[in-house]
Protein backbone atom coordinates (compact mmCIF):
# COMPACT_ATOMS: atom_id res chain seq x y z
CA UNK A 1 0.00 0.00 0.00
CA UNK A 2 1.30 2.92 -0.86
CA UNK A 3 1.92 5.51 2.22
CA UNK A 4 1.15 8.94 1.84
CA UNK A 5 0.70 12.31 3.79
CA UNK A 6 -2.91 11.83 3.94
CA UNK A 7 -2.63 8.70 5.62
CA UNK A 8 -0.12 9.89 7.91
CA UNK A 9 -2.47 12.96 8.79
CA UNK A 10 -5.62 11.11 8.94
CA UNK A 11 -4.31 8.17 11.13
CA UNK A 12 -2.14 10.97 13.67
CA UNK A 13 -6.06 12.65 14.07
CA UNK A 14 -8.30 9.36 14.49
CA UNK A 15 -5.61 7.47 16.62
CA UNK A 16 -3.76 10.37 18.82
CA UNK A 17 -5.67 13.14 18.60
CA UNK A 18 -3.08 15.54 16.68
CA UNK A 19 -3.83 17.83 14.00
CA UNK A 20 -0.60 17.29 11.95
CA UNK A 21 0.83 19.64 9.63
CA UNK A 22 0.02 18.23 6.20
CA UNK A 23 3.92 19.45 4.86
CA UNK A 24 5.03 17.42 8.18
CA UNK A 25 2.91 14.31 7.17
CA UNK A 26 4.15 14.58 3.54
CA UNK A 27 7.91 14.71 4.84
CA UNK A 28 7.17 11.70 6.82
CA UNK A 29 4.97 9.44 4.22
CA UNK A 30 8.00 10.56 1.63
CA UNK A 31 10.71 8.72 4.15
CA UNK A 32 8.76 5.70 5.08
CA UNK A 33 7.38 4.76 1.34
CA UNK A 34 11.69 5.45 0.74
CA UNK A 35 12.36 2.77 3.49
CA UNK A 36 9.64 0.41 2.44
CA UNK A 37 10.76 0.72 -1.62
CA UNK A 38 14.28 0.07 -0.51
CA UNK A 39 13.57 -2.78 1.27
CA UNK A 40 11.29 -4.20 -0.66
CA UNK A 41 13.91 -4.21 -4.12
CA UNK A 42 16.64 -5.72 -1.61
CA UNK A 43 14.46 -8.07 -0.88
CA UNK A 44 14.46 -9.93 -3.71
CA UNK A 45 17.45 -11.46 -3.18
CA UNK A 46 16.26 -13.44 0.04
CA UNK A 47 16.69 -16.60 -0.23
CA UNK A 48 14.70 -19.69 1.44
CA UNK A 49 17.29 -20.11 4.18
CA UNK A 50 18.23 -16.53 5.14
CA UNK A 51 17.92 -16.37 8.91
CA UNK A 52 17.64 -12.71 11.20
CA UNK A 53 18.61 -15.06 14.14
CA UNK A 54 21.74 -16.00 13.00
CA UNK A 55 23.29 -12.62 13.47
CA UNK A 56 25.35 -12.40 16.43
CA UNK A 57 26.98 -15.94 15.38
CA UNK A 58 28.00 -14.46 12.04
CA UNK A 59 29.84 -11.58 13.78
CA UNK A 60 31.78 -13.84 16.16
CA UNK A 61 32.45 -15.68 12.82
CA UNK A 62 33.65 -12.78 11.41
CA UNK A 63 36.48 -11.74 14.24
CA UNK A 64 39.94 -11.73 13.35
CA UNK B 1 44.16 22.60 42.19
CA UNK B 2 40.55 22.03 41.76
CA UNK B 3 40.65 22.06 38.05
CA UNK B 4 43.91 20.44 37.56
CA UNK B 5 42.30 17.39 39.24
CA UNK B 6 39.34 17.50 37.33
CA UNK B 7 41.34 18.19 34.21
CA UNK B 8 43.53 14.99 34.38
CA UNK B 9 42.49 12.11 32.12
CA UNK B 10 40.66 8.95 33.74
CA UNK B 11 43.94 6.92 33.57
CA UNK B 12 45.79 9.65 34.85
CA UNK B 13 43.40 10.41 38.45
CA UNK B 14 43.26 6.71 38.63
CA UNK B 15 46.95 6.28 38.78
CA UNK B 16 46.81 8.74 41.08
CA UNK B 17 44.28 7.44 43.23
CA UNK B 18 45.95 3.94 43.71
CA UNK B 19 49.49 5.66 44.46
CA UNK B 20 47.72 7.77 47.32
CA UNK B 21 49.07 10.98 45.27
CA UNK B 22 44.70 11.98 44.88
CA UNK B 23 42.12 11.13 47.08
CA UNK B 24 38.80 10.02 45.62
CA UNK B 25 37.09 12.53 47.84
CA UNK B 26 39.27 15.27 46.37
CA UNK B 27 38.52 14.10 42.58
CA UNK B 28 35.02 13.73 43.54
CA UNK B 29 34.80 17.39 45.25
CA UNK B 30 36.83 18.48 42.10
CA UNK B 31 34.08 17.44 39.19
CA UNK B 32 31.64 18.62 41.62
CA UNK B 33 32.59 22.11 41.56
CA UNK B 34 32.93 21.87 38.04
CA UNK B 35 29.22 20.88 37.78
CA UNK B 36 28.25 23.54 40.03
CA UNK B 37 30.21 26.20 37.67
CA UNK B 38 28.89 24.51 34.49
CA UNK B 39 25.43 22.85 34.81
CA UNK B 40 23.53 26.58 34.43
CA UNK B 41 25.28 27.16 31.48
CA UNK B 42 25.33 23.65 29.60
CA UNK B 43 22.40 21.42 31.25
CA UNK B 44 24.04 18.33 30.67
CA UNK B 45 23.24 16.93 34.20
CA UNK B 46 19.36 15.36 35.06
CA UNK B 47 19.99 15.64 38.89
CA UNK B 48 23.17 15.65 40.79
CA UNK B 49 23.77 13.27 43.43
CA UNK B 50 26.05 15.50 45.92
CA UNK B 51 25.73 13.27 49.06
CA UNK B 52 26.16 10.03 47.57
CA UNK B 53 28.86 10.77 45.82
CA UNK B 54 30.88 11.76 48.41
CA UNK B 55 29.67 8.91 50.59
CA UNK B 56 31.05 6.69 47.57
CA UNK B 57 34.18 8.91 47.37
CA UNK B 58 34.83 8.31 51.25
CA UNK B 59 34.40 4.30 51.27
CA UNK B 60 36.77 4.31 47.84
CA UNK B 61 39.74 5.95 49.76
CA UNK B 62 39.31 3.46 52.48
CA UNK B 63 39.44 0.55 50.97
CA UNK B 64 42.25 1.47 48.31
CA UNK B 65 44.08 2.74 51.30
CA UNK B 66 43.31 -0.30 53.05
CA UNK B 67 45.12 -2.40 49.57
CA UNK B 68 41.64 -3.35 48.38
CA UNK B 69 41.81 -1.61 44.82
CA UNK B 70 39.75 -2.89 42.62
CA UNK B 71 40.94 -1.52 38.97
CA UNK B 72 40.85 1.83 37.16
CA UNK B 73 37.83 3.11 37.92
CA UNK B 74 37.86 2.80 41.47
CA UNK B 75 37.30 6.40 43.01
CA UNK B 76 37.03 7.75 39.56
CA UNK B 77 33.64 10.23 39.21
CA UNK B 78 31.72 9.48 36.12
CA UNK B 79 28.27 10.02 35.22
CA UNK B 80 25.90 8.19 32.99
CA UNK B 81 23.10 8.64 30.51
CA UNK B 82 19.95 8.79 31.93
CA UNK B 83 18.66 5.14 30.71
CA UNK B 84 20.35 2.46 32.61
CA UNK B 85 18.31 0.76 35.93
CA UNK B 86 18.96 1.29 39.22
CA UNK B 87 17.39 -0.86 41.38
CA UNK B 88 15.19 1.46 43.54
CA UNK B 89 15.86 4.17 41.19
CA UNK B 90 14.80 6.47 38.90
CA UNK B 91 15.89 6.07 35.15
CA UNK B 92 14.16 9.02 33.55
CA UNK B 93 14.85 8.49 29.75
CA UNK B 94 14.70 12.10 29.26
CA UNK B 95 10.97 11.76 29.25
CA UNK B 96 7.47 12.89 30.83
CA UNK B 97 6.60 9.66 30.82
CA UNK B 98 9.51 7.78 32.97
CA UNK B 99 10.59 10.76 35.10
CA UNK B 100 9.39 9.06 37.78
CA UNK B 101 9.66 5.31 36.66
CA UNK B 102 11.88 3.38 39.51
CA UNK B 103 13.34 0.14 38.00
CA UNK B 104 12.99 -2.54 39.88
CA UNK B 105 16.75 -4.49 38.67
CA UNK B 106 19.86 -2.77 37.97
CA UNK B 107 21.25 -2.66 34.63
CA UNK B 108 24.79 -4.97 33.64
CA UNK B 109 26.83 -2.11 32.85
CA UNK B 110 26.02 0.12 36.07
CA UNK B 111 26.96 -3.43 37.88
CA UNK B 112 29.85 -3.60 36.08
CA UNK B 113 31.22 0.12 36.71
CA UNK B 114 29.65 -0.03 40.64
CA UNK B 115 31.83 -3.52 41.17
CA UNK B 116 34.47 -1.16 39.78
CA UNK B 117 34.43 1.11 42.50
CA UNK B 118 33.23 4.09 40.09
CA UNK B 119 31.34 7.14 41.75
CA UNK B 120 28.51 7.94 40.26
CA UNK B 121 27.51 12.04 40.31
CA UNK B 122 24.34 11.48 38.84
CA UNK B 123 22.17 10.73 35.33
CA UNK B 124 22.96 12.73 32.12
CA UNK B 125 20.73 14.33 29.89
CA UNK B 126 19.95 12.52 27.02
CA UNK B 127 16.76 13.18 24.21
CA UNK B 128 13.55 12.16 24.76
CA UNK B 129 13.75 8.24 24.62
CA UNK B 130 16.93 8.32 22.99
CA UNK B 131 14.84 10.09 20.07
CA UNK B 132 16.41 13.13 18.24
CA UNK B 133 20.20 13.77 17.52
CA UNK B 134 20.63 17.53 18.63
CA UNK B 135 20.46 18.28 22.44
CA UNK B 136 17.13 20.26 21.92
CA UNK B 137 15.03 19.40 24.49
CA UNK B 138 11.03 20.31 25.38
CA UNK B 139 10.36 18.37 29.25
CA UNK B 140 14.18 18.99 30.29
CA UNK B 141 15.33 22.11 28.95
CA UNK B 142 18.15 21.75 25.87
CA UNK B 143 21.32 21.20 26.78
CA UNK B 144 24.60 23.17 25.29
CA UNK B 145 27.22 22.72 23.75
CA UNK B 146 30.23 23.12 25.57
CA UNK B 147 32.18 25.75 22.96
CA UNK B 148 29.90 27.47 22.21
CA UNK B 149 26.24 27.66 23.61
CA UNK B 150 24.84 28.87 21.15
CA UNK B 151 25.31 25.61 19.64
CA UNK B 152 24.02 21.89 20.05
CA UNK B 153 25.51 19.25 21.80
CA UNK B 154 24.64 16.50 19.48
CA UNK B 155 22.29 13.65 20.75
CA UNK B 156 20.87 11.31 22.67
CA UNK B 157 23.76 11.10 24.78
CA UNK B 158 23.68 15.20 24.63
CA UNK B 159 24.81 14.74 28.58
CA UNK B 160 27.60 12.69 27.93
CA UNK B 161 29.41 14.40 25.40
CA UNK B 162 29.01 17.94 27.11
CA UNK B 163 29.45 16.68 30.37
CA UNK B 164 33.36 14.81 29.31
CA UNK B 165 34.11 17.99 27.25
CA UNK B 166 33.86 20.34 30.07
CA UNK B 167 35.57 18.30 32.47
CA UNK B 168 32.74 17.68 34.39
CA UNK B 169 33.58 13.73 34.83
CA UNK B 170 35.92 11.50 33.43
CA UNK B 171 34.19 9.42 31.18
CA UNK B 172 30.24 8.01 30.61
CA UNK B 173 28.82 4.80 29.78
CA UNK B 174 25.76 5.81 26.85
CA UNK B 175 23.84 4.07 24.38
CA UNK B 176 24.30 4.16 20.35
CA UNK B 177 21.42 2.98 17.89
CA UNK B 178 22.11 5.17 14.70
CA UNK B 179 25.26 7.43 16.07
CA UNK B 180 24.70 8.14 19.58
CA UNK B 181 27.91 7.66 20.93
CA UNK B 182 29.49 8.77 18.41
CA UNK B 183 27.61 12.39 17.29
CA UNK B 184 27.90 14.22 20.43
CA UNK B 185 31.63 12.82 20.88
CA UNK B 186 32.33 14.54 17.32
CA UNK B 187 30.27 17.87 18.08
CA UNK B 188 31.86 18.33 21.87
CA UNK B 189 34.88 17.34 20.70
CA UNK B 190 35.59 13.78 22.38
CA UNK B 191 36.31 10.45 21.95
CA UNK B 192 33.23 8.22 21.89
CA UNK B 193 33.21 4.17 20.97
CA UNK B 194 30.15 2.31 19.54
CA UNK B 195 31.25 -1.37 20.27
CA UNK B 196 30.52 -4.14 17.92
CA UNK B 197 26.99 -5.57 18.72
CA UNK B 198 27.18 -8.59 21.06
CA UNK B 199 30.11 -6.98 23.19
CA UNK B 200 28.44 -5.04 25.86
CA UNK B 201 25.20 -6.54 27.65
CA UNK B 202 22.13 -4.37 27.38
CA UNK B 203 20.27 -5.93 29.92
CA UNK B 204 18.49 -3.18 32.19
CA UNK B 205 19.08 -0.37 29.35
CA UNK B 206 16.27 1.55 27.73
CA UNK B 207 15.28 -0.12 24.75
CA UNK B 208 14.95 2.61 21.79
CA UNK B 209 15.73 -0.61 18.79
CA UNK B 210 16.33 -3.89 20.16
CA UNK B 211 18.11 -4.89 17.39
CA UNK B 212 20.49 -1.98 16.67
CA UNK B 213 21.55 -0.76 20.13
CA UNK B 214 24.58 -0.72 22.26
CA UNK B 215 25.73 0.02 24.72
CA UNK B 216 29.41 2.35 24.47
CA UNK B 217 31.56 5.09 26.36
CA UNK B 218 32.47 8.81 26.48
CA UNK B 219 36.27 9.76 27.53
CA UNK B 220 38.99 12.09 26.80
CA UNK B 221 41.33 10.23 25.24
CA UNK B 222 41.33 6.87 23.55
CA UNK B 223 42.92 4.96 26.41
CA UNK B 224 40.39 6.27 28.93
CA UNK B 225 37.81 5.79 26.72
CA UNK B 226 39.67 1.98 26.40
CA UNK B 227 39.49 1.81 30.03
CA UNK B 228 35.83 1.71 30.65
CA UNK B 229 34.98 -0.30 27.87
CA UNK B 230 37.23 -3.30 29.06
CA UNK B 231 35.03 -2.53 32.44
CA UNK B 232 31.98 -2.91 30.70
CA UNK B 233 32.04 -5.39 28.00
CA UNK B 234 31.28 -9.00 28.71
CA UNK B 235 29.14 -12.24 28.49
CA UNK B 236 25.69 -11.60 30.08
CA UNK B 237 23.60 -14.50 30.13
CA UNK B 238 20.87 -11.86 30.18
CA UNK B 239 21.90 -10.80 27.33
CA UNK B 240 21.91 -13.43 24.91
CA UNK B 241 23.81 -11.47 21.84
CA UNK B 242 26.67 -11.51 24.17
CA UNK B 243 27.33 -14.78 24.61
CA UNK B 244 30.03 -16.18 23.27
CA UNK B 245 32.30 -12.49 23.23
CA UNK B 246 34.27 -12.88 25.60
CA UNK B 247 38.14 -12.50 25.27
CA UNK B 248 37.35 -10.32 22.28
CA UNK B 249 37.01 -6.77 21.11
CA UNK B 250 37.25 -4.89 24.08
CA UNK B 251 40.34 -2.48 23.92
CA UNK B 252 42.49 -4.36 26.54
CA UNK B 253 46.23 -4.84 26.29
CA UNK B 254 48.93 -1.61 25.34
CA UNK B 255 48.54 0.42 22.51
CA UNK B 256 50.62 -1.20 19.32
CA UNK B 257 52.41 -0.28 16.41
CA UNK B 258 49.87 0.90 13.86
CA UNK B 259 52.60 1.15 10.95
CA UNK B 260 51.52 -0.71 7.82
CA UNK B 261 47.40 -0.62 8.62
CA UNK B 262 45.47 -0.11 6.12
CA UNK B 263 42.82 2.79 6.32
CA UNK B 264 40.35 2.88 2.94
CA UNK B 265 38.68 6.28 2.75
CA UNK B 266 35.13 5.51 0.79
CA UNK B 267 35.56 6.71 -3.09
CA UNK B 268 32.05 7.45 -4.81
CA UNK B 269 29.64 8.03 -1.94
CA UNK B 270 28.12 11.04 -1.50
CA UNK B 271 27.16 10.74 1.65
CA UNK B 272 30.60 11.22 3.30
CA UNK B 273 30.96 14.25 1.16
CA UNK B 274 32.09 17.14 3.92
CA UNK B 275 31.10 20.73 3.80
CA UNK B 276 34.15 22.47 2.73
CA UNK B 277 34.05 24.10 6.35
CA UNK B 278 35.37 20.17 7.84
CA UNK B 279 37.58 19.39 4.92
CA UNK B 280 41.15 20.66 5.67
CA UNK B 281 40.24 19.27 9.19
CA UNK B 282 39.57 15.86 8.03
CA UNK B 283 42.36 15.69 5.26
CA UNK B 284 44.88 17.11 7.85
CA UNK B 285 44.07 13.90 10.04
CA UNK B 286 44.16 11.42 7.00
CA UNK B 287 47.51 13.27 6.80
CA UNK B 288 48.63 11.85 10.35
CA UNK B 289 47.42 8.26 9.70
CA UNK B 290 49.62 8.41 6.81
CA UNK B 291 52.54 9.61 8.36
CA UNK B 292 52.29 7.23 11.65
CA UNK B 293 53.06 4.49 8.62
CA UNK B 294 49.27 3.52 8.05
CA UNK B 295 48.56 2.99 4.21
CA UNK B 296 45.74 5.18 3.38
CA UNK B 297 43.87 3.96 0.55
CA UNK B 298 40.70 4.76 -1.40
CA UNK B 299 37.85 1.65 -0.89
CA UNK B 300 34.31 1.10 -2.16
CA UNK B 301 31.72 0.49 0.36
CA UNK B 302 29.04 -1.81 -1.23
CA UNK B 303 25.19 -1.71 -0.72
CA UNK B 304 25.32 1.62 1.38
CA UNK B 305 22.72 3.30 0.66
CA UNK B 306 20.74 -0.07 1.43
CA UNK B 307 22.20 -0.67 4.31
CA UNK B 308 21.27 2.88 5.62
CA UNK B 309 17.22 2.17 4.40
CA UNK B 310 17.39 -1.12 5.94
CA UNK B 311 18.77 0.83 9.20
CA UNK B 312 16.09 2.86 8.91
CA UNK B 313 13.11 0.16 8.48
CA UNK B 314 14.48 -1.48 11.32
CA UNK B 315 15.01 1.34 13.38
CA UNK B 316 11.23 3.12 13.36
CA UNK B 317 9.73 -0.73 13.12
CA UNK B 318 11.03 -1.21 16.41
CA UNK B 319 10.66 1.93 18.26
CA UNK B 320 6.78 2.28 16.84
CA UNK B 321 6.99 -1.10 18.32
CA UNK B 322 8.47 -0.38 21.96
CA UNK B 323 5.99 2.82 22.22
CA UNK B 324 2.57 1.69 20.38
CA UNK B 325 0.67 1.98 23.49
CA UNK B 326 1.89 5.79 25.11
CA UNK B 327 1.53 7.47 21.44
CA UNK B 328 -1.96 5.86 21.47
CA UNK B 329 -3.05 6.89 25.10
CA UNK B 330 -0.88 9.29 25.97
CA UNK B 331 0.82 11.12 23.16
CA UNK B 332 0.64 14.39 24.91
CA UNK B 333 2.95 13.47 27.05
CA UNK B 334 5.68 13.32 23.96
CA UNK B 335 7.09 16.48 22.38
CA UNK B 336 5.37 16.67 19.18
CA UNK B 337 9.25 16.36 16.96
CA UNK B 338 9.26 12.44 18.99
CA UNK B 339 5.73 11.50 18.86
CA UNK B 340 5.87 11.98 14.81
CA UNK B 341 8.85 10.55 14.63
CA UNK B 342 8.24 7.13 16.53
CA UNK B 343 4.47 6.71 14.92
CA UNK B 344 5.99 6.60 11.60
CA UNK B 345 7.31 3.23 12.22
CA UNK B 346 3.47 2.32 12.25
CA UNK B 347 3.57 2.53 8.62
CA UNK B 348 6.55 -0.48 8.27
CA UNK B 349 4.63 -3.61 7.57
CA UNK B 350 5.57 -6.33 9.30
CA UNK B 351 6.91 -8.27 6.21
CA UNK B 352 9.36 -5.39 4.88
CA UNK B 353 10.57 -5.27 8.97
CA UNK B 354 11.62 -8.89 8.94
CA UNK B 355 12.66 -8.97 5.39
CA UNK B 356 15.49 -6.20 6.70
CA UNK B 357 16.34 -8.03 9.55
CA UNK B 358 16.31 -11.03 7.32
CA UNK B 359 19.06 -9.88 4.98
CA UNK B 360 21.03 -8.96 7.90
CA UNK B 361 23.29 -11.69 8.39
CA UNK B 362 24.23 -12.14 4.69
CA UNK B 363 24.86 -8.28 3.69
CA UNK B 364 27.00 -8.00 6.96
CA UNK B 365 28.54 -11.28 6.16
CA UNK B 366 29.42 -10.38 2.40
CA UNK B 367 30.18 -6.05 3.63
CA UNK B 368 32.85 -7.70 6.03
CA UNK B 369 34.41 -10.00 3.93
CA UNK B 370 35.26 -7.93 0.75
CA UNK B 371 36.02 -4.44 2.60
CA UNK B 372 38.01 -5.95 5.45
CA UNK B 373 39.68 -8.13 3.14
CA UNK B 374 40.84 -5.12 1.54
CA UNK B 375 41.44 -2.48 4.69
CA UNK B 376 41.65 -2.36 8.78
CA UNK B 377 39.33 0.38 8.98
CA UNK B 378 37.36 2.23 7.15
CA UNK B 379 38.06 6.44 7.66
CA UNK B 380 34.71 8.81 7.30
CA UNK B 381 33.33 12.14 9.00
CA UNK B 382 31.77 11.63 12.00
CA UNK B 383 29.47 14.36 10.80
CA UNK B 384 29.98 16.09 7.63
CA UNK B 385 28.68 19.73 8.48
CA UNK B 386 29.66 22.06 11.26
CA UNK B 387 28.17 21.91 14.19
CA UNK B 388 24.95 23.61 14.07
CA UNK B 389 23.56 26.48 16.14
CA UNK B 390 20.03 26.26 17.67
CA UNK B 391 18.03 28.00 15.55
CA UNK B 392 19.53 26.30 12.55
CA UNK B 393 18.38 23.09 14.73
CA UNK B 394 15.14 24.27 13.87
CA UNK B 395 14.89 21.87 11.02
CA UNK B 396 15.51 19.02 13.39
CA UNK B 397 12.10 19.67 14.83
CA UNK B 398 10.27 21.09 11.44
CA UNK B 399 8.93 19.69 8.53
CA UNK B 400 12.53 19.45 7.48
CA UNK B 401 13.27 16.34 9.83
CA UNK B 402 13.55 13.43 8.47
CA UNK B 403 16.01 15.46 5.73
CA UNK B 404 17.80 16.77 8.74
CA UNK B 405 18.18 13.74 10.83
CA UNK B 406 18.94 11.86 7.49
CA UNK B 407 22.07 14.30 7.71
CA UNK B 408 23.08 14.09 10.46
CA UNK B 409 23.31 10.23 10.85
CA UNK B 410 23.99 9.31 7.13
CA UNK B 411 27.69 8.60 8.33
CA UNK B 412 26.98 6.47 11.72
CA UNK B 413 24.00 4.58 11.04
CA UNK B 414 25.41 1.61 8.82
CA UNK B 415 27.59 0.35 11.73
CA UNK B 416 24.68 0.14 13.79
CA UNK B 417 23.21 -2.41 11.06
CA UNK B 418 25.99 -4.23 10.28
CA UNK B 419 26.74 -4.45 13.60
CA UNK B 420 30.55 -3.23 13.57
CA UNK B 421 32.92 -1.13 16.42
CA UNK B 422 33.10 2.45 15.92
CA UNK B 423 35.12 5.55 16.91
CA UNK B 424 34.55 9.05 16.74
CA UNK B 425 37.97 11.04 17.14
CA UNK B 426 38.10 14.51 17.95
CA UNK B 427 40.40 15.97 15.04
CA UNK B 428 40.58 19.91 14.57
CA UNK B 429 38.16 22.13 14.84
CA UNK B 430 36.49 24.68 12.09
CA UNK B 431 37.05 28.04 11.88
CA UNK B 432 34.25 29.05 14.52
CA UNK B 433 36.19 27.02 17.16
CA UNK B 434 33.78 23.91 16.92
CA UNK B 435 35.02 20.54 17.10
CA UNK B 436 35.42 18.22 13.97
CA UNK B 437 35.40 14.83 14.72
CA UNK B 438 36.27 11.57 12.45
CA UNK B 439 35.43 7.87 12.75
CA UNK B 440 37.15 5.22 11.88
CA UNK B 441 35.06 1.54 11.50
CA UNK B 442 36.52 -1.76 11.92
CA UNK B 443 35.38 -5.45 11.54
CA UNK B 444 33.33 -6.95 14.02
CA UNK B 445 35.18 -7.78 17.51
CA UNK B 446 37.82 -5.43 15.93
CA UNK B 447 37.88 -2.60 18.86
CA UNK B 448 41.88 -3.28 19.55
CA UNK B 449 42.25 -1.90 15.82
CA UNK B 450 40.28 1.09 16.63
CA UNK B 451 42.01 1.32 19.99
CA UNK B 452 45.29 1.38 18.77
CA UNK B 453 44.88 3.68 15.60
CA UNK B 454 43.21 5.96 17.97
CA UNK B 455 46.25 5.96 20.48
CA UNK B 456 48.83 6.40 18.04
CA UNK B 457 46.51 9.04 16.95
CA UNK B 458 46.16 11.02 19.98
CA UNK B 459 50.57 10.26 20.18
CA UNK B 460 51.09 12.92 17.58
CA UNK B 461 47.91 15.59 17.97
CA UNK B 462 46.66 17.47 21.13
CA UNK B 463 42.74 18.04 19.79
CA UNK B 464 41.77 15.72 22.65
CA UNK B 465 43.53 17.73 25.28
CA UNK B 466 41.67 20.98 24.11
CA UNK B 467 39.45 22.39 26.73
CA UNK B 468 36.22 24.29 26.24
CA UNK B 469 36.23 27.81 27.89
CA UNK B 470 34.34 28.06 31.22
CA UNK B 471 32.55 31.22 29.88
CA UNK B 472 30.84 31.90 26.51
CA UNK B 473 32.89 34.94 24.99
CA UNK B 474 36.11 33.46 26.75
CA UNK B 475 39.22 32.65 24.88
CA UNK B 476 39.89 28.55 25.16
Amino acid sequence: MKIDGKLIREEARRKHGIDLDADRADELAREVDRLNTATAEAARSIGLDDDPTVFTAVLRGLRR
Amino acid sequence: MTDDIAGMSLTDVSTALRRGAVSSTEATRACLARIESQQPRINCFVSIDVDGALSAAARADEEIAAGGWRGPLHGVPLAHKDMFYRAGEVSGFGSRICRDRVADDTSEVMERVDAGGAIDLGPLHMTEFAVGHTGAHAHLGSCRNPWNTAHVPGGSSSGSGAAVASRLIYGSVASDTGGSCRLPAAMCGVVGIKPTFGLVSRHGGMPRAWSLDVFGVYARSVDDAAALLDVIAGEDQRDPATLGSSGYGNGGGSARDVRGLRIGVPVGEAVFEAEPALKPVLEAALERFGSLGCEVMEIALPDLQTIGALSGTVLLAEAAAIHDEWTREIPDQYADSAVWRLQQGRHIPATRYLQALRLRPRITKAFVSEVFAAVDAVFTPTVTMPVPDFDSAQAFTSAEAPEAIFETTKCTVWANYLGLPAISLPCGFTDGNLPVGCQLVARPFGESTLRALGCAYQTCTDWHLKRPPDSDGAAA
